[in-house]
């Protein structure tokens, strides 16, 4: 193989695109030649450095916050894939995956996807059916009596308040605080009004198996936006063992709004459960 | 109640978990890249995971779900620039360097990595989304034609003129002249 040859394939053969026979070729040319030698490793340190420095580079890295808010809004929007759209090759790449992620970590990541899902599946049923259409089979108890019925955090959250009790679109005003439960799943249910729009504040125990990696990272009490879910736009956070849950119709930045004024109360209450 | 460890959504959300997931930094790496502001970025990233998970079923195992995702990125970012109307600026980025090309100075010993995403930057931007996909990506040169829309040749041709930009930049200690907006579209005169 001549140099002129060499330099013509170079680009392809730094970047791994062209057959071994001409692998081999151009191996047996550079051995002699030490001018195509350089231009190849020049190559070489070329793509290495951009390599480096993209993935390296602090400005182009995704927030943590933001990889948590993504997976669980994914999650969220799993549920709304259709079984229709589920071929045949999705779950022979579920059936393949599961086959190759040996061990425990998977399948608890996977109970854990499913035990979200639930959380987040019941939290908007009983807005709806509690807040809204008041269908619950069972009625909503005062906190106290949960409280004296099953301890834990009833009690302390019978006082809890909006930080603010004035946003950016009016007053947010709280109508209701009591237990409730929907779907077997019981709730500290604080319900909220604000722009005429009724709010919920949801929150229960978080029964899933483990958590994830990121939640360690952005903390306690730090606001997931779980974008919207069936009807209504959601929010979470997590204060110990519990899962906090914002519920309305309210659209986004409204929710957001919502949420942010009570984070605090409802993570500082629950901190002193 | 469902039992939600039989629901078809948590199987398709566990194999989405296992296979897609995964790429999402990187994915938001080339989305900041190109869209130069964090909320836009997420935006594009948010869209084309979605987007992905919608259409799940039509990823074949086994193949590259990489290059898959950037595809679908690359789709929506093309969709987004069109409607911001910012490929009307027509500029051919061979004329720019065509002259040039025929001297390629060494490549310098010692790049920091500041130096080498000014260098990227400076170049035009069909050169970049090239070398991004082919170095940092490590996509094919079939993924990435598809993923652009273009002929295997122009990827090529492409390349070799973009990595000639990128080392006369670095030699030049920055930009390759001042930024512009470059068509999207192909490229005269390139090899297809």
């Amino acid at each position: 193989m001549e140099c002129r040859e060499v330099r013509q394939l170079a680009d392809a053969y730094v970047s791994d695109q062209v057959l071994v026979e001409t692998v081999e070729a151009i191996g047996a040319h550079l051995e002699g030649c030490r001018s195509c030698r350089a231009e190849i490793e020049g190559l070489r340190r070329v793509r290495a450095s951009v390599r480096s420095a993209v993935q390296g580079a602090p400005d182009l890295a995704m927030r943590s916050e933001f990889a948590a808010a993504l997976a669980q809004r994914l999650q969220v929007e799993a549920t709304r894939v259709a079984p229709a759209d589920t071929s045949r090759r999705v779950w022979l790449a579920l059936a393949a995956s599961t086959l190759l992620a040996v061990g425990l970590g998977f399948g608890l990541q996977r109970r854990s996807s499913m035990a979200w899902v639930a959380l987040v599946d019941d939290a908007a049923g009983d807005h709806q059916n509690c807040a809204i259409t008041f269908k619950l089979s069972e009625a909503p108890i005062p906190l106290t009596d949960a409280a004296n019925r099953y301890g834990g955090i009833y009690r302390q959250l019978e006082g809890v308040e909006p930080s603010t009790a004035a946003l950016s679109g009016g007053s947010l005003q709280v109508l209701d605080r009591h237990s409730c439960v929907y779907d077997g799943r019981r709730f500290v249910h604080i319900v909220l009004r604000y722009k005429a729009t009724t709010a919920s504040v949801l929150v229960t125990a978080d029964t899933r198996p483990g958590r994830w990696p990121w939640e360690a990272r952005t903390g306690e009490g730090a606001l997931s936006d779980l974008g919207v879910s069936g009807n209504y736009t959601m929010a979470s956070f997590l204060v110990g063992r519990q899962v906090a849950f914002v519920v309305s119709s309210l659209d986004h930045d409204d929710v957001q709004e919502v949420a942010q004024a009570m984070t605090g109360p409802v993570s500082r209450a629950l901190a002193g459960a | 109640m469902v039992d939600r460890e039989q629901d078809t959504s948590g199987g398709v959300w566990a194999a989405f978990e296992a296979e897609a997931l995964p790429h999402a930094d990187r994915l938001f790496r080339l989305a900041m890249w190109w869209e130069r502001d964090r909320r836009e970025a997420e935006d594009l990233v948010q869209d084309t995971l979605v987007q992905a998970l919608k259409s799940f079923h039509r990823f074949t195992p086994g193949t590259n779900c990489r290059a898959w995702l950037v595809t679908i990125l690359q789709h929506l970012r093309s969709n987004r620039r069109r409607a911001r109307h910012r490929d009307l600026i027509v500029e051919d980025p061979n004329d720019r360097i065509a002259d040039t090309v025929p001297f390629v100075p060494a490549v310098p010993q010692h790049i920091t990595d500041e130096d080498m995403l000014a260098a990227l930057r400076g170049i035009p931007e069909p050169y970049q989304d090239i070398i991004l996909l082919c170095d940092v990506e490590d996509l094919s040169y079939k993924e990435i034609a598809q993923a652009l829309a273009v002929p295997m040749g122009t990827v090529m041709s492409r390349l070799h003129r973009g990595r000639a930009a990128l080392r006369k930049a670095l030699a030049a200690g920055g930009a390759f002249g001042a930024e512009r907006q470059i068509p999207r579209d192909g490229v005269s005169g390139e090899a297809g």
